[in-house]
């Protein structure tokens, strides 16, 4: 036995007896549980309570945009922090390209604004697509 | 911090930068122009295209790595860059009319395209895995987006969505297997991965290169990585197939040579044996499938892969001079490419969907010209003289025979002929079968002026490709 298979055998147990427990609670449930198909067998589990309603209502989903939004402005963010903490090292030359990144973001900014991305809500959005035409907001 | 040295790389960089002023300045004149501003944008894309085309003929190459060994300006990169931007241009003017012709909002098109030309640029110069990475990125995500441009058409939006799932996956997979590269040799800089690589374990370097070729395989359509192609092609808007279909590909391959000649160098005779089998599977799959086809965008998409497997052939054979004999295919390959997907549009539906083999029927005799044309991009899609496709399928089976790679050669020639059978299906759709009485011909002028240079293009290469394979072999690595 080498040294690494000293250091990794208790993982590969551990992942067998994960993979080993859930294959046994599946077979024997399937074997020795009970069946029967009661009026409420179907239906899904909503702490007790009877669903009503369609499972596909339109949900209004700003959130993502949001979570993208942080994706492309929050991240951005850190570069330039990145950059003030050097900005008296780095000179001029820094700051004039820390400059360009900025006017990329103002460039996506303005872009975002422009197709309507920014206005929330459901009548923002037909808003929005008026600028865009038959092709609708992002 | 040797700030000087980096603002004084900024000249290699050149092209680049244009691109992105214009990509900017494209977008505003898009977002602020009002209604003639929708169409100034593309006018502003093919005038910065033109402009940096014009730049890279004149690039100064790179005298080593730029950037702290991130990039590289060297010959090869430059032509992988001229195939890239010759592609992208010729996409552009395909698209001119298109997309006004469906109603579609055409200005995002233009710049998100240069986006993905800027990606796959610096893919082409990526000498370190962090900026190949970044850069491959770039261009694949523009890419997902053109594909699914049309959102509202459902076949549309399911091309985008495939393209992007299986797209994340197989980037998932490479940046594993970088990782366990990097995990070996310690470095990032493909130039000195090799070396400390080679003490480690070679189980996990040989582990690491298979997932990071894995996708590099996606990238280029190759079996049994391929499933996406045809979905994704028909789906897509048609002009913007044809640049998808060839300039990633050319990205791609790019990278996968450059990784073959530094980084995996030492392991040839393990890759050898892989992308020939890739290779020989990717080639009988794609003209196989290909066969059976009765739509027309699918049979060019199971074209395209076949394709790919033919350009593997130079990848397996790189030794001698199978990087010469690829970036001699890649050049073919894109006017083929784009030519073909130029085609499509000569029997575009209303609807933009569902363009069979059979709409072809007679085309002949409204178009006459075009369809001589296309008799010409046939021979050269199969690989008969005196074309392009020819010279470059030569390239790539000698190359395999001087690599005593018999086999490989033997399957190539035969697929050529396996090939013979579906593209000549076309072409006894234009010339053998009666015209459809209700054909309307509304093909633009731009159209019509891709396919010709295009066509041409693949005239000349064929007459006379010494001056092409003499800067391919200028530029191939050794």
């Amino acid at each position: 036995m080498t040294a690494q298979t000293a250091e990794t055998w208790p993982l590969a147990l551990y992942g067998l007896v994960v993979v080993g427990m859930t294959v046994a609670i599946i077979v024997i449930s399937a074997v020795i549980g009970q069946r029967h198909r009661g009026r409420a067998t179907g239906i899904p589990f909503e702490s007790g309570m009877p669903p009503t309603g369609s499972a596909q209502p339109r949900f209004v989903a700003e959130f993502y945009l949001i979570a993208m939004f942080s994706v492309i402005f929050d991240l951005e963010f850190i570069f330039i922090v990145a950059w003030a903490v050097a900005a008296r090292e780095l000179g001029w030359a820094g700051y004039a390209e820390a400059l360009v990144f900025m006017g990329l973001l103002a460039a996506a900014l303005a872009y975002l604004w422009r197709v309507g991305a920014l206005n929330w809500g459901t009548s923002g959005r037909a808003q929005g697509g008026a600028f865009r035409g038959k092709a609708g907001a992002p | 911090m040797d700030l000087a040295r980096y603002a004084a790389d900024l000249k290699y960089l050149l092209p680049e930068m244009t691109l992105l002023a214009v990509a900017v300045i494209a977008m505003f004149v898009h977002l602020f122009g009002g209604r003639p501003g929708r169409r100034a944008a593309g006018l502003v894309v093919l005038a910065g295209l033109v402009g940096t085309l014009w730049l890279l003929l004149f690039a100064p190459t790179a005298p080593g790595a730029i950037y702290s060994g991130a990039l590289t300006v060297d010959a090869f990169a430059l032509f992988v860059k001229i195939v890239i931007l010759v592609s992208a241009l010729l996409s552009v003017i395909l698209s001119f009319r298109f997309f006004d012709a469906e109603g579609y909002e055409s200005g995002e098109v233009y710049y998100l395209l240069l986006f993905a030309v800027i990606g796959m640029l610096f893919t082409a110069s990526a000498t370190d895995l962090l900026s190949f990475y970044v850069s491959f990125e770039l261009f694949a995500i523009c890419s997902y987006i053109l594909a699914g441009i049309f959102k509202k058409e459902i076949r549309s939006a399911e091309a985008g969505l495939k393209y992007f799932v299986l797209g994340a996956l197989s980037s998932a997979i490479m940046v594993l297997g970088m990782a366990l590269v990097y995990g070996v040799s310690g470095a990032t800089e493909f130039s000195k991965i090799a070396a400390p690589a080679l003490q480690g374990d070679p189980r996990l370097f040989t582990l690491g290169m298979v997932l990071f070729f894995i996708g590099l395989f996606f990238k280029v359509a190759a079996a049994p990585f391929h499933m996406w192609t045809p979905d994704v092609y028909e789906g897509a808007p048609t002009p913007l197939v044809a640049f998808l279909s060839t300039a990633p590909k050319a990205a791609a391959f790019a990278v996968f040579i450059r990784l073959l000649v530094t980084v995996f160098g030492a392991l040839e005779y393990k890759w050898t044996v892989l992308l020939s089998v890739v290779s020989i599977v990717t080639m009988f799959w794609g003209n196989l499938a290909a066969l059976g086809q009765h739509n027309l965008k699918r049979m060019l998409a199971y074209s395209s892969i076949a394709h790919a497997g033919y350009m593997l052939i130079g990848l397996a054979a790189l030794g001698s001079r199978g990087a010469m004999a690829v970036l001699f295919y890649l050049f073919a390959y894109l006017f083929m490419n784009t030519a073909a997907f130029g085609l499509i549009l000569f029997v575009q539906k209303k609807s933009g969907f569902g363009e069979e083999v059979d709409d072809l029927n007679g085309l002949a005799r409204k178009a006459p010209l075009v369809s001589a044309g296309i008799v010409v991009l046939l021979l050269s899609l199969t690989g008969i003289p005196p074309t392009a496709g020819f010279i470059g399928k030569y390239y790539l089976l000698s190359a395999a025979v001087g690599q005593k790679l018999y086999l490989l050669a033997v399957a190539g020639a035969l697929n050529s002929v396996i090939s013979l059978f579906y593209y000549f299906r076309i072409g006894r759709a234009i010339f053998m079968e009666s015209d459809r009485p209700e054909r309307v011909l509304d093909v633009s002028g731009y159209v019509r002026a891709v396919l010709f240079v295009c066509i041409a293009a693949l005239l000349y290469f064929g007459l006379f490709p010494s001056g092409l394979s003499f800067f391919a072999t200028l530029a191939a690595p050794r």
